[in-house]
């Protein structure tokens, strides 16, 4: 028999999706529609879009995601290592110690690099 | 044992109980800010409609409803719908897990708060699909922004958390407030507490750190291009992440529905009242906040998430499991 | 019989996703659909009874790497772009890849999978702990190379794309809190008529 608590959170994302898709419906009913292309255009403080707004940004958003990567990956790796802590002794607990500890000289040498700070 | 399709129809009653309040106390919630601001500004706030304004929020639902919903020409029209949507279901199908008592929750999962934090990573995408299918220039700056801050902070609240598992040795959200029967994890884990409230802030996009709906730089953010209900959802969506944000934080810090010390009077009243009660105290923070501070540059909200609540929560991981571990206090 | 059936429909649902993924002529529909196919599997791994490894896969690959691709991807400045016009050059890559992904798959199903019930296995104690009691212990080396491996990732991506910019103005909290007065301000006393010398 499977568990039904996983079929409870599936039936809550549909019900979910379906509230989301009826409250939409529902304005979509009550609601005029009279677009004209002015209304339409995207917002600029009033001026006609100078260019695409899908323009180039600052590599920095991508180092930003790049450091959260690694560390979600650690977190994960703290995940089962706090629920086992009690069952695994030293060995357990200093193979964790070394890990952070490797992963520590990656986060001063960002620091020391400046990758850090935003500008 | 009862029958399959009666336990689904007691989980789908079950999932009401919590969607229904959930939504009226968003507009409740909606309420209260405009009060309690009022309140902080010497103003009355809302007081027209109803018994002290207190249907304001249903009318400004009806409001929303029922205005016209523009579709920015240059947009991609699917993702721009999709977006609102999306950002409701992730703040809704959070509740599958939170228990407020005991033995009423809907799923109860051995991996509750991984779940919780797997669905509030998701979040980013509603902000990232919106500012993005939007094709304009402030949206898709309000979501990078946005998303950056979204994920700077959820490291810290991920080491948060592994201090409070690590304190109980279960990911079940259950165990979690069970072992704090004799003393909330508030106490010994202080600071934690802090940094997780001021994350939680950040993670919701709420003053100080409401950066991507910066109206001075921003306009209005990633949903600048929404109107009508589409904007109502993703508002929905903010005020039900807020409440879900504050049920996390009694769960892990305030002893979820315990009375704060186990004595006759206290612990007569039932437990979901002591749940919804700490809630709103934490909401109520989360205003006071909004009305007192000024808003970060984003350099200081850069710096503040990485460089400080980072190393922070890391230096408190080791602390705490190696005092647990040298005292032999570690859970089983 | 209730097992099967939603294994068949996640699956069909992973295999639909990850044709989008690669026939999708918008990079970032292709990258959402990439999130679809991440989802599929958690529902998959969650299937078999595997929560943990599940969740973890969502946390990490939807919550974090498929972030880090839209980034990219939106920061590569394509319109709807023409990039499928030479996909057929890539072909014999794929397959290879696919070839060998393919020859490992078989190899572990067939040959290397241990005659233990799977069933009984998973859910007899709570898979979290189980993969946390081995983990750190017994596969200390991996684990350990994992580490230097996220290392390596940390160092390569700031030495890849961090410029250290000397030129921009930046926060010294420490030199603001620690400013008094006198270095700010300086008071003169004028008499009246003479005005200030300027030195």
């Amino acid at each position: 028999m499977y568990n039904l608590d996983y079929i409870f959170i599936l039936i809550f994302i549909l019900i979910g999706a379906g509230m989301a898709i009826a409250m939409y419906l529902l304005s979509k009913i009550l609601s005029p529609s009279s677009p004209d292309s002015e209304k339409l255009s995207a917002y600029e403080c009033g001026f006609e879009a100078f260019d695409d707004a899908r323009s180039k940004f600052d590599v920095k958003f991508y180092l930003v995601s790049i450091l959260f990567i690694i560390f979600d990956l650690e977190i994960a790796f703290l995940f089962p290592w706090a629920v086992s802590l009690s069952n695994i002794g030293a060995l357990g607990f200093y193979s964790m110690m070394f890990f952070l500890f490797i992963l520590t000289v990656g986060f001063i040498y960002e620091w020391k690099n400046g990758a850090l700070d935003w500008e | 044992m009862p029958s399959l399709s009666l336990e689904i129809t007691i989980g789908i009653l079950k999932i009401f109980s919590f969607v229904v309040p959930v939504l009226v106390s968003v507009a409740l919630l909606v309420y209260l800010e405009r009060k309690v601001l009022g309140a902080v500004q010497l103003r009355k706030g809302p007081n027209v409609v109803g018994p002290f304004g207190i249907l304001q929020s249903f009318a400004d639902v009806l409001k929303l409803l029922t205005k016209e919903n523009l579709l920015p020409s240059s947009s991609n029209k699917f993702l721009f719908i999709f977006a609102p949507m999306l950002t409701l279901i992730l703040s809704l199908i959070a509740w599958a897990v939170i228990p407020i008592s005991s033995t009423y929750v809907i799923a109860n999962i051995n991996i509750g708060i991984l779940y919780l934090f797997a669905v509030s990573s998701f979040g980013v995408y509603g902000v990232i699909i919106a500012g993005w299918a939007s094709n304009s220039k402030y949206p898709f700056l309000g979501a990078l922004r946005s998303a950056a801050q979204m994920i700077s902070y959820e490291v810290s609240i991920g080491f948060v958390i592994i201090t409070v598992l690590i304190c109980v040795g279960s990911l079940n959200l259950i165990d979690i407030v069970e072992s704090q029967k004799n003393m909330w994890f508030a106490i010994p884990l202080l600071p934690m507490f802090v940094v997780f409230i001021i994350s939680a802030l950040a993670e919701t996009n709420r003053l100080p750190f409401d950066l991507p709906e910066d109206e001075a730089t921003l306009v209005a953010g990633f949903f600048t291009e929404y109107s009508s209900i589409s904007f109502g959802l993703f508002f929905l969506a903010e005020y039900a992440n807020m409440i879900l944000m504050s049920s996390l934080t009694v769960i892990l810090f305030l002893g979820g529905w315990y009375p704060p010390i186990d004595i006759f009077p206290l612990n007569a009243i039932p437990g979901i009242f002591w749940f919804v009660i700490k809630v709103f105290l934490i909401l109520f923070v989360f205003l006071w906040v909004r009305a007192t501070f000024p808003r970060y540059r984003y350099d200081q909200l850069m710096r503040l998430g990485w460089k400080i609540f980072l190393p922070l929560t890391l230096i408190w991981v080791v602390i705490t499991s190696a005092f647990l571990f040298y005292f032999g206090l570690l859970p089983n | 019989m209730f097992l099967v059936g939603s294994f068949f429909l996640f699956a069909a649902f992973l295999i639909t996703t990850c044709i989008f993924v690669i026939f999708s002529k918008n990079p970032v529909n292709s990258v959402l659909f990439l999130v679809l196919a991440f989802l599929n599997s958690t529902f998959l791994f969650i299937l078999i009874g595997a929560e943990f490894v599940g969740i973890i896969l969502a946390i990490v690959y939807i919550g974090a790497v498929a972030i880090l691709f839209l980034f990219v991807v939106m920061m590569l400045d394509i319109q709807i772009t023409t990039l499928m016009y030479n996909i057929k050059r890539y072909v014999p890559l794929a397959l290879l890849f696919a070839g060998i992904i393919l020859a490992e798959i078989i190899y572990l199903t067939v040959f290397k999978t241990s005659k233990v019930n799977i069933d009984t296995f998973i859910r007899s104690k709570n898979n979290t702990e189980q993969i946390g009691d081995v983990l750190y212990t017994k596969y200390f080396i991996d684990f350990q190379l994992s580490g230097i491996v996220l290392l390596l990732a940390m160092i390569g991506a700031i030495v890849l794309t961090h410029v250290y910019r000397p030129t921009i103005k930046r926060q010294n909290i420490d030199s603001q809190n620690s400013t008094t007065a006198k270095d700010r301000v300086q008071l003169v006393k004028i008499k009246p008529g003479e005005g200030i010398k300027d030195d």
